[in-house]
């Protein structure tokens, strides 16, 4: 009875040992996957959320005239 | 309290099959925003219904000059029998008693430029003829004068100016080598590198001086200012 109760407390405790090395294993393997997978998430995802367009309209070119009438002198007419 | 091998045993494969369970439903979410390997964000999905949402926004500005007085008119007249030359001028009220009926725009402003937009403008003037050009006869002249509605380089930012071009308030007889107009400048020349649009010191007033030689031959003359406006890069 001695020797089969001390059989299965190491037993018993050779199970936990295992169970937890599995339990560790498998966390850490699932969060390295979601944390891969999430990494390429953030890397690729580049939304384009906001364009602004800045839109110039251009007027026409202006024009200013200067102008004069030089009419012949009297004297000259008489002259003439 | 002893916690025996047992309860630690279901313990653990509680956690285990908790542990599975929840990555199996964050690798289903992830997933379910897109497939592996080609993942380029939610809205592009092929196996959703997802979508999104962009924010557009345009600026509309206005880039635009005008001369708000577009005619410098001096009237016809002649010059008095025996005098050489006669001068006139805008911006001058007393008419050179050599000069006959003509009617210069006196106290009134030549042309004046205005940046009626809201944008800065690199503006470029030219214009048609030069003295010998225009009037004619021995000796003729024909300048011009531009004066900024605020000194200094608050309306014209005079950097980039063309070097043919005057100083502001300087006044420059227009010869075939330096007027505005000059053969070969498809748009004229520069005359300010950012012409402001700020009220109070968005105009430049352009200013004329005649000098008609006697010989000037008779004839109804006229030059045309052109202004061009291009945005500032």
């Amino acid at each position: 009875m001695v020797k089969r109760g001390k059989f299965n407390q190491d037993y018993s405790n050779k199970i936990v040992f295992i169970l937890t090395i599995m339990v560790i294993l498998i966390v850490a393997t699932s969060t390295w996957v979601v944390l891969n997978k999430l990494s390429d998430v953030s890397v690729n995802s580049q939304p384009k959320v906001v364009s602004i367009t800045k839109i110039i309209e251009e007027g026409a070119p202006a024009g200013g005239a200067v102008g004069l009438t030089i009419l012949q002198s009297p004297k000259e007419e008489g002259i003439e | 309290m002893a916690v025996s091998n047992k309860t630690l045993s279901i313990i653990l494969v509680a956690t285990m099959f908790i542990a599975l369970f929840g990555a199996m439903i964050a690798w289903n979410r992830i997933n379910g925003i897109s497939d592996w390997g080609t993942l380029t964000g939610a809205w592009n999905g092929p196996s959703d219904n997802s979508t999104y949402g962009s924010v557009n926004l345009s600026i509309t500005s206005q880039l635009q000059i005008n001369f708000t007085l577009d005619n410098s008119s001096f009237g016809s007249g002649y010059i008095n029998p025996g005098q050489a030359a006669c001068v006139l001028s805008t911006g001058l009220t007393a008419v050179d008693t050599r000069c006959n009926s003509f009617n210069p725009p006196g106290s009134v402003k030549g042309l004046y430029l205005e940046n009626i937009g809201n944008e800065y403008a690199n503006l470029s003037i030219a214009n048609m003829y030069y003295s010998a050009t225009l009037l004619g006869g021995l000796n003729p002249g024909y300048a011009w004068k531009w004066t900024p509605e605020t000194a200094g380089n608050v309306t014209c930012n005079t950097t980039t100016k063309d070097v043919d071009l005057p100083s502001p308030e300087e006044l420059q007889n227009l010869t075939v080598t330096n007027y505005p107009g000059e053969i070969g400048t498809a748009v004229g020349k520069t005359l300010c590198s950012i012409f402001n649009y700020t009220a109070t010191s968005n105009a430049i007033n352009i200013t004329f001086v005649l000098d008609i030689p006697q010989n000037a031959p008779p004839a109804t003359l006229s030059d045309i200012w052109f202004a061009y406006a291009d945005a500032v890069v």
